[in-house]
């Protein structure tokens, strides 16, 4: 009887977790909702706190010196909405700002798409992604630290510049050149210290295409990567939006964008010199 | 005793397993980043979610859905079709129109101002070449109701 009554014990615990893990396992086949957070077209009363997750960089690349940083949100889309006016905005946007090594300075990025370095000196290094409002009010933010290890070449990213370029890129012969134009940095924005830089593309979509395979899409694909202050490594960025770095000290400054294609290969670039203001306050 | 035992702690640890899924990374809800190849990607899959209720009653139809090894994305053509991880794009069709509407934003279909009564939006996958992807299509079925 004894026996019995434990053993019915066991089965209640075990129909209780059961039942528990049937409540978890829509994780097996969840529905969009569930995958991508409520629709941006449906507004939401009280919606929770936005979070950011962040994943460790990816190993295999890391190997190769090559930083690639996953992140999600919940309760808040990224968007490349700005303004105190968009914290009205429901369900909530906002984009994240990417910080280095601790450095005085912030990117931000509204593409969603994953953080990407390339030529990081070899050693330690820290990456802070703050979660930000469209106003640029910090939400969350989630740190990763990682080691780039001593045997890599800083500047290649697939081992791309030890081919020539001939190789891979099989189609494009009536395809004009691809080019770059960017806009001087906007005025008003620089005089807070806000260094906002539109540009544009002619003759190559920017889109997060990435490989060999790709450059023989046409019309051509490709990215940018964007460089400061002759630092040895860039960021990587393939959403069209403007390049925005916010927190520069005061002086002179280089920003170098280069077009690259989807084998991270560059075709143009342009070099955007600038001068952050002393701030009265 | 020790089946039951057994019974127990197998069901502990597929449970978990169910709560290590609730504390997702970004590449579990996310996907794989598309910075890195995928070799013998699995095939696209569709999950397409019943038009949100609320907005239903209203009269609006706002269809959700997301993909599985499939990145929506503006890049079309033969060449694409190499590229990994796997590009496509959205079909859809609104009450059995022999025409697709495609869609390369990823984002929430929206239809406003259907008649009320019943209607059907056939969902599918395509390749970069507008091939639809079989086994990726999905047909929502819904009412819109009377004013």
């Amino acid at each position: 009887m004894q026996v019995y009554s434990n053993q019915h014990r066991f089965a209640q615990l075990a129909a209780l977790v059961m039942a528990a893990c049937l409540m978890a396992a829509p994780g097996g086949a969840q529905t969009a909702r569930q995958v991508r957070g409520a629709a941006a077209v449906e507004p939401i009363a009280n919606e929770p706190a936005g979070k950011i997750v962040v994943d460790p960089p990816l190993a295999e690349p890391l190997s190769r010196g090559l930083v690639v940083i996953q992140y999600r949100t919940e309760n808040l889309h990224i968007a490349p909405v700005f303004g105190p006016a968009a914290l009205a905005v429901s369900p909530r946007v906002g984009h994240i700002h990417v910080t280095v090594d601790d450095a005085m300075w912030v990117w931000a990025d509204a593409s969603g798409e994953p953080v990407i370095l390339n030529g990081l000196a070899p050693g330690p290094h820290k990456v802070l992604l703050q979660l930000e409002t469209a106003n640029h009010q910090e939400l969350d933010s989630g740190a990763v630290q990682f080691t780039i290890p001593n045997d890599t070449h800083p500047g290649s990213t697939h081992g791309a510049e030890s081919r020539p370029a001939s190789d891979t890129a099989p189609s494009h012969e009536t395809e004009p050149p691809a080019k770059i134009i960017i806009d001087a940095p906007a005025p008003e924005r620089l005089a807070r210290g806000v260094v906002f830089l539109e540009y544009r593309t002619q003759n190559l979509q920017v889109v997060p295409v990435y490989g060999p395979a790709a450059l023989a899409v046409s019309p051509r694909v490709g990215h940018i990567h964007v460089t400061v202050d002759d630092a040895t490594w860039h960021w990587a960025d393939a959403s069209g939006n403007p390049v925005i770095i916010n927190g520069l000290l005061p002086g002179s400054h280089k920003v170098l964008i280069q077009l690259v294609n989807a084998d991270h290969q560059p075709i143009d670039e342009g070099i955007v010199r600038l001068t952050i203001q002393q701030r009265s306050q | 005793m020790s089946i039951t035992a057994n019974l127990a702690i197998g069901v502990f640890s597929i449970g978990f397993m169910a709560f290590a899924a609730a504390a997702q990374t970004a590449k579990d809800v996310k996907g794989a980043t598309p910075l890195v190849a995928i070799p013998n990607e699995p095939p696209a899959k569709l999950v397409v979610d019943p038009p949100v209720p609320e907005q239903l009653a209203l009269g609006r139809v706002f269809i959700q859905y997301r993909t599985e090894n499939l990145r929506i994305l503006p890049v079309f053509g033969n060449a694409a079709l190499s590229v990994s991880p796997r590009v496509g794009h959205l079909h859809y069709y609104v009450d059995g129109q022999s025409w697709p509407i495609v869609d390369t934003s990823g984002e929430t279909v929206v239809l406003v101002g259907l008649k009320p009564g019943p209607h059907t939006v056939k969902l599918e996958l395509a390749d970069a070449t507008h091939k639809p992807i079989s086994g990726a299509s999905q047909v929502i079925e819904f009412s819109i109701p009377q004013k």
